[in-house]
This record gives C-alpha cells, structure tokens and sequence, in this order.
C-alpha cells in the first residue's frame, strides 16, 4: 500500500515532466484511489496516538500528586479515573468507527487504564498483590481487546504475558493443569489472530508475528512442564525424572512445525520480513544441531532420557500417557506438515523440507538413549548441509540473495559448531573463520555479478 | 470488528468486567477489614527500613514463621523426610517448600496476644473451622542452641505467614521513618494487625515497639 501510495503522490510530477500523458495520469490515479480507499499511512495517525497516551500518562501523574491528601474512598475512586477516560475514548473510536492507530491506542490506553486500576485500588486497600489472578485478569481483558479493537498491541500484551504466565511456574507458584491449558488456549488464540495477517503489508502485524513465533517455544515448553509436574503426584519427583527432555522438547517440535509452515506455497511470494515462523524454525533448529554435535550436551540432555520415559511409565501411568500424547502430538503435527510440504511444492523448497528432518532425528536420538553420539552427530550434519546447500543453490538459481545467504550462514554456522566441538589450534579457526567470510561475500558478488549480467 | 456499535456494546462490557472484577474485591476487603477478626502477627528482623522493604509507599514487613506440633500426617511431607531419613546427619531440620502444600490453619493467641496456630489440616473442609490456609516451608526435627544441635521431642511445621503489603503516602512515611530513627535498631520490635475472614487476610496496621504507624501517619503527637 505504501508503494500505491506514494505512486499517487508522484503522478502529477510524472505528468508534468510529460512522462506519462494526462489521460494515462487520470486512469492510473483513480485506480490508486480505489485501491488506497481506506487505508492511511501507519504514521500518519502517530501525533495522535502519542498525545492520548501522553494524557494518559498525564492523568495518571496527576492522581499520584493528589494521591497524599485523600481518603480511601477517595483514593479508590480515583483509581477508576483512567478507566473512565479509556472507556470514552474507546466509545468514541469505535463508534466512530476510527480504524488503525487510533483503535491501537485505544485498546493500549485500556489495557494500561486497567492495570492501574487494579493496583491502585489493592494499595488503596493493602491488598497484597496476587500475580496468578493479576496475570488472568489482564489476559482476558486484552484477549478481549485484540479481537474487539483488532488490535496488534493487545494481542502482544496477551501472548507476552502467556509465555510469562507459563513460565512463572518455576518462582513457588502453585500452578495448575488448568493453568497451562488456559494459557495455551489465549496463546492459540492470539496466534490465529496473527496469522490470519501475516500475508498482508501491515508493519503491526509483521511485527506482532515476530512476538507471536518468539514467545511461542517458551509458552508451549513452560505448559508442558505444568501439565507434567501436576501429573505426578509428588511433582518434586520430576527433576528427578526429567532433567532436561522438556526443555528442548516443545521448541524443536514446534521449530519444526513452523519451519515447514513456511515453506506450504507463499514461501518467495512473501518478503522476508513477514515469516517470522522461517526465522523462529531456523533458529530452533540450528539449536537442535549444536546439541546433537556437542558431546557433552548430547550424553547429558538425551543419554537417560529413555530411562526416564520407561520410570515414569512405572511410577505415574498418567504422567506418562501426558507426555506420551505431547510427543505423539508434536510428531503427528510434524508428519502431517511435512506430507503437505512435498505434496504441495511448487517451487523447489527442498531446502525447507530437509531442514526438517532434524527434528525426527532429535526424537530418534531421545528414544535411543542418545548412546550413538558419532551417528547422530554425523546425519545431523548431512541434513544441515544439504539443507544450506540447497538454500545457497537456490538462492543462485533464483538470482535471491535472501536464499543465498541464509544457505551460506547455515554453512558458516554448522562449520563453526563443528570447529568449536574440535581440539584444533586456535590459528586454525581463525583461518576458518576468515575462508568463511571470504566465502560469503564472494558468493553474494557473483549473484550480483549475474544479476547485472542478466539485466 | 467492523460494525461500530455493535463493538461499542461488546466494549462496555468488557468495562463491566473490568470494573466489577475490581469493585467485586473491593467490597470484599473493606468486609474483611469491618467484620474480620483481628490477629497480631510478629514481624522477624525488624532491623533497619530496607529489611523491611520500604520503597515508595509501601511497607512490606518479613513477617515470623508460624509453628504447629507436627501430628497429623501429610503425605508429601513425609515422602520427603523419609527422603532425608536416608541422609547422613538426621535428625535434621527438612525443607519440604518445594512441595507447594498449603494448610488450613486454625489461628489462636498466645500469652503476649499474638496469633499462633492451634491445629492444621490438608483438609480444612472436614476438620473443623480454618481461619487461614498457610503453605508448609519446613518440618523441624532439631533445634540449635548456641551452634549445637538439639533433638526435639516433637517435629514442629513451620508455616509461612501470607506477605503483608501496607500503603502509605509519602508525607506519611517520612513521619515513620523519622519515628523509626529515634530507636535503635536492635531494640526494634514490629508485628502487624491484620484481620482475617473467610481465609482472607488483610492487614490494617504495622506498629514498632508498640507505637501503630496508623497513628504517626495522621500525625498524632
């Protein structure tokens, strides 16, 4: 839309210099018309966005000023006075029916509006604050917001304070299943309102998209855990059981799933910026590479993990059948995406499709008590270097560096984890990693090279 | 949501929501602090402000532990000390925190006039009325006296006190902290009067060597 745009605003210049001519400009301009009917720039709304926070902070200053002098009555109800002024800008802005940044700060001026609220109110009554009923609180309301001012800041608020939520499991909480089921329910929600944009230019939801897929390990790693621990009856016990088979579990999983949602057809219809689940995936899964070359990690993370499978089918049937049904899950997840990603290729994405297969190979070594470390190692390397190689090799076919660099960084990388993990001379590594460096600006100089050829 | 007073209905809902989720423990307080009964909780290491967390308006006092002769029998606690059983160094005090058990208390007043628990039960619904429900930090087998370790007669829980936050305005707190500079710092000694109802506890005034901070806040003399 910004292209559309600013081509409408250079129409009268092109046609003063006389390079279009002016039936031309007049068809090209009502076109534009009505293709931008409705949308405004992102910043063009920003003066606002900023002056009615900037009030809302005002107000706010202004009642801890007059905080000293009043009464507890007084002091309550002056806690609801950011909430009365989000309530009529909110009012305003939806039935006035303001769309972009106006409906973002309106839902933003909510949320915050809420959040001193319940503050304000439990120091006015020496309520000692809760963080569990603090927490569900403000997911609900912006749960509610996202969808009611279609905003892309609630939504960052719920699915940020899902992976906290999740995870605050760990600080003597009492969490329970209920809990995590809850939080992966708001999170699921928030992720479908994400995607369901992630195809369109909008910069809000681009960037909502990068919170979404960041937040999404730490969110499914953390209820998983609860689900677990509450599982077994003495949840202590599962340190015991468990060391570390969750902690990489959900990501590579879910790394992987996203990894191959890629690659289902938009894959170079798409700018690199709106798939934040390539990134995500890639990342996870260059973390499932170092794990499965790194000796130690690899006998400490994966060597007593079918131990532990086995004890806690015998200890608690139900924990085991929880995670049991996780792992199927997460598998079934993978399987179905990476069927649908060869069925449904149409340009070549091998590079995706391979990378792919870290994640079964993971779960191999899990289930084989990680006792073969040299095999593992070794098909670990091979998967990541076709998939770098096929990324690389695309990237030239296609003339796109964006394919190009990614394969060269892969390669880059596995050699690094491969150097790290060797007792070499330090002088040998740095010679590596100068050849790499070389490396990839030379490939990037001949795709330009064959870029200008081409022209 | 495009249609606009359809949203705008959907909004004031959720306003609804939002005030009545506040309002709602609100009242429920200020019933806790009318009808509620009252209980002095002691107050450990009153030493000098910042071990009582006082930041901004806010007092936070680390509040004593609570102990119970250990009698009934919890499960989870007694996985985990005939875990320690097994240690070298038994008898010893178990840390059982980990377990995340939490008690219904039953609160009486001992001869100073501050709460103690009477009786416990991981059932509080079918053993009698429980004033509180207090998490489990240790069960102590041992006691020291001047670096030497003594067996107890009885095993002895102790329970964690519920964190106490009281809010005071900035005139008020510089009256306190002026109050609290006249005293030593070892001679310090603080409880907190809370009121409790329906398992809720409210705290309603923090007093050092006797003096009710609610009274240098006002500004009596």
């Amino acid at each position: 839309m910004l292209f559309e745009y600013e081509l409408l605003r250079r129409i009268p210049e092109y046609k003063s210099n006389g390079i279009i001519d002016a039936q031309s400009a007049e068809r090209l301009s009502k076109h534009l018309n009505e293709s931008l009917a409705g949308w405004r720039p992102l910043f063009s709304g920003s003066i606002y966005f900023a002056g009615i926070i900037l009030l809302e902070v005002s107000a706010c200053f202004f009642a801890v000023n007059i905080w000293d002098g009043l009464p507890r009555a007084g002091r309550l109800a002056l806690a609801f006075v950011p909430l009365i002024i989000s309530a009529v800008y909110g009012m305003f802005v939806l039935l006035k029916n303001f769309g972009g940044l106006f409906r973002e700060s309106a839902a933003v001026v909510n949320i915050i509006s809420v959040g001193v609220l319940i503050c304000a109110s439990n120091g006015a009554l020496n309520i000692s604050g809760n963080f569990h009923s603090f927490s569900v609180e403000m997911m609900c309301f912006s749960l509610a917001l996202t969808f009611l001012f279609n905003s892309n800041f609630a939504a960052a608020t719920t699915v940020v304070w899902c992976a906290i939520f999740s995870n605050s499991f760990h600080n003597g909480y009492s969490w329970g299943v209920y809990d995590a089921l809850f939080a992966l329910a708001f999170f699921l929600a928030v992720f479908i309102f994400a995607a369901r944009g992630w195809s369109k230019a909008e910069v809000l939801r681009t960037i909502l998209g990068y919170i979404v897929c960041a937040c999404a390990p730490f969110t499914v790693n953390g209820c998983a855990e609860i689900i677990l621990k509450c599982s077994l009856e003495d949840g202590s016990r599962y340190y015991e059981l468990f060391p570390w088979v969750f902690h990489f579990c959900a990501p590579a999983g879910l790394g992987s799933i996203m990894l191959l949602a890629a690659g289902r057809g938009r894959f170079h219809s798409l700018p690199v910026f709106r798939m934040p689940y390539f990134f995500v995936g890639l990342i996870l899964s260059a973390i499932l590479l170092v794990q499965l070359n790194t000796s130690r990690l690899f006998e400490n993370a994966l060597s007593k993990s079918l131990d532990c499978y086995l004890k806690i089918w015998e200890i608690e049937p139900l924990s085991g059948a929880v995670l049991t049904l996780i792992l199927f899950a997460v598998f079934a997840g993978w399987a179905a995406m990476f069927t649908a990603s060869l069925l449904l290729r149409k340009h070549g994405d091998w590079g995706i499709s391979v990378l792919s297969l870290m994640f079964p190979l993971w779960l191999a070594a899990v289930f084989t008590s990680g006792d073969r470390y040299l095999v593992f190692a070794a098909a670990s390397n091979i998967i990541f270097f076709i998939s770098a190689s096929v990324f690389a090799f695309s990237g030239i076919g296609r003339r796109n560096f964006f394919l190009l660099n990614v394969g060269v960084v892969m390669l880059v990388f596995q050699g690094m984890v491969r150097v790290m993990n060797s007792d070499i001379e330090v002088v040998f590594r740095a010679v590596f990693f100068g050849v790499c460096g070389i490396i990839l600006m030379l490939f990037n100089w001949l795709l330009s090279v064959r870029k200008g050829v081409s022209k | 949501m495009k249609n606009g007073r359809l949203a705008a209905l959907l909004f004031a809902f959720v306003l609804a929501a939002e005030a009545g989720v506040v309002l709602f423990r609100a009242f429920e307080a200020v019933d806790v602090v009318e009808n509620g009964e009252e209980f002095m909780f002691r107050c450990e290491n009153v030493g000098n402000i910042s071990n009582w967390n006082m930041r901004n308006s806010k007092v936070v006092p680390q509040m004593a532990e609570l102990a119970v002769e250990y009698g009934e029998k919890i499960p989870p606690v007694e996985a985990e000390i005939s875990k320690a059983k097994k240690k070298k160094g038994f008898p010893s005090n178990v840390y059982v925190g980990n377990c995340n058990i939490k008690l219904g208390v039953k609160l009486g007043r001992d001869a100073e006039g501050f709460a103690k628990a009477v009786s416990y039960s991981d059932n509080p619904a079918g053993a009698g009325r429980a004033d509180v429900k207090l998490p489990v930090w240790w069960c102590n087998f041992v006691r020291y006296d001047g670096g030497k370790k003594i067996p107890l007669e009885h095993a002895v829980l102790r329970l964690g006190v519920p964190r106490m936050e009281l809010t005071y305005s900035r005139t008020a707190l510089e009256r306190i902290k002026k109050y609290l500079k006249g005293i030593d710092i070892k001679k310090r000694k603080g409880y907190v009067v809370a009121r409790i109802k329906g398992g809720r506890v409210i705290p309603v005034d923090f007093a050092v060597n006797g003096k009710s901070f609610n009274e240098i806040a006002s500004g009596k003399p």
